[in-house]
């Protein structure tokens, strides 16, 4: 699917996995940030304290200029805070790249990696529970991209800042 | 400079006018270009999915959305056409003045109305080209909004 000489090949993959599976794919996906990493997600603890994802969003943080985590309305701060402090200790340690924004907005679960390398999350829960269904998309055109980036940057400009 | 004796027509007066009209438009059209593009925005309040779909759907909304999506080229491209109008006025000013008065600011005037003409020709084509031209990408971008109905759990994937 070649849409402009200078975008390379876009290539979408479907996934429709348990929760699990995803831990080595967005771990592989935040490391391939060079510029931003923009994220809409619960940061569920369960999924998010594994160390490999740990270790992509520390690597990511310190890599990309600007790492944005957006909260979903419907997580409670207080409780996310304990319970994945360690992202919270590294917005304390890098508060210039990393940001978090608790969202007003119904957000919908996004990762968008450089304009380049996303993944849309399905925006209802699937009938299997833990099952997600996902696309994965590499070089994203940008006639697509930016509708993407502009609705996060919608969403994030309603946001309220979480610090620690 | 040439002054009728009936009216006080004076060429350079005119033409300062309607630089200093045109030049306060330059600042306008800044301003309301946008405010344009922000009505465009309202689109956005849908998903991303359904706002590329709308825009594939006809060439005159992928030519006003290639216009102002892009604040340079929306921009530019109405401030030169503002330009290449007051130019014109200008030109006819100078044409009127050359009859009594030789033809040197005619001159300089039609030169300025060729570049003019340049750039809002350049900036109208830009955006055509956009938004017809590739518009042969249109079918892989339709691939992608299968994939996304697939995604949103839709029957047509």
């Amino acid at each position: 699917m070649k849409l402009h000489p200078f975008e390379g090949v876009m290539r979408v993959e479907k996934m429709e996995r348990y929760i699990e599976c995803f831990v080595e794919p967005i771990s592989s996906l935040l490391k391939k940030g060079k510029n931003f990493v923009e994220m809409c997600t619960t940061l569920y603890p369960a999924f998010y304290n594994q160390e490999k994802l740990q270790d992509a969003i520390k690597e990511g943080v310190q890599k990309v200029t600007k790492f944005r985590i957006l909260l979903d309305r419907k997580v409670d701060i207080y409780t996310l805070k304990k319970d994945v402090s360690w992202i919270f200790d590294l917005q304390d340690k890098y508060s210039y790249t990393l940001e978090i924004a608790k969202a007003s907005d119904d957000i919908e679960h996004w990762i968008l990696v450089d304009e380049k390398y996303f993944r849309i999350e399905a925006k209802d829960k699937q009938k299997r529970v833990n099952v997600l269904r996902t696309l994965q998309i590499e070089n994203t055109p940008y006639i697509i991209a930016k509708e993407y980036m502009r609705q996060f940057d919608i969403w994030w400009n309603n946001a309220e800042e979480v610090s620690l | 400079m040439f002054n009728s004796s009936c009216c006080n027509y004076s060429a350079d007066t005119v033409s300062s006018a309607v630089i200093t009209v045109s030049t306060l438009g330059f600042f306008i059209l800044f301003s309301v270009v946008p405010f344009v593009g922000a009505r465009l925005e309202e689109y956005a309040r849908v998903s991303p999915e359904e706002l590329i779909r709308q825009k594939l759907q006809t060439y005159s909304y992928r030519f006003l959305v290639h216009s102002f999506e892009s604040e340079s080229i929306g921009r530019f491209m109405l401030v030169s056409i503002c330009y290449l109008l007051a130019l014109f006025v200008c030109l006819l000013n100078y044409l009127i003045n050359s009859i009594y008065d030789g033809y040197i600011l005619l001159i300089g005037s039609l030169f300025l109305v060729l570049i003019a003409t340049g750039i809002s020709l350049y900036t109208i084509f830009t955006a055509l080209y956009k938004a017809i031209i590739k518009s042969k990408d249109i079918k892989d971008l339709e691939g992608y909004i299968a994939q996304t109905k697939w995604l949103h759990g839709k029957k047509n994937s």
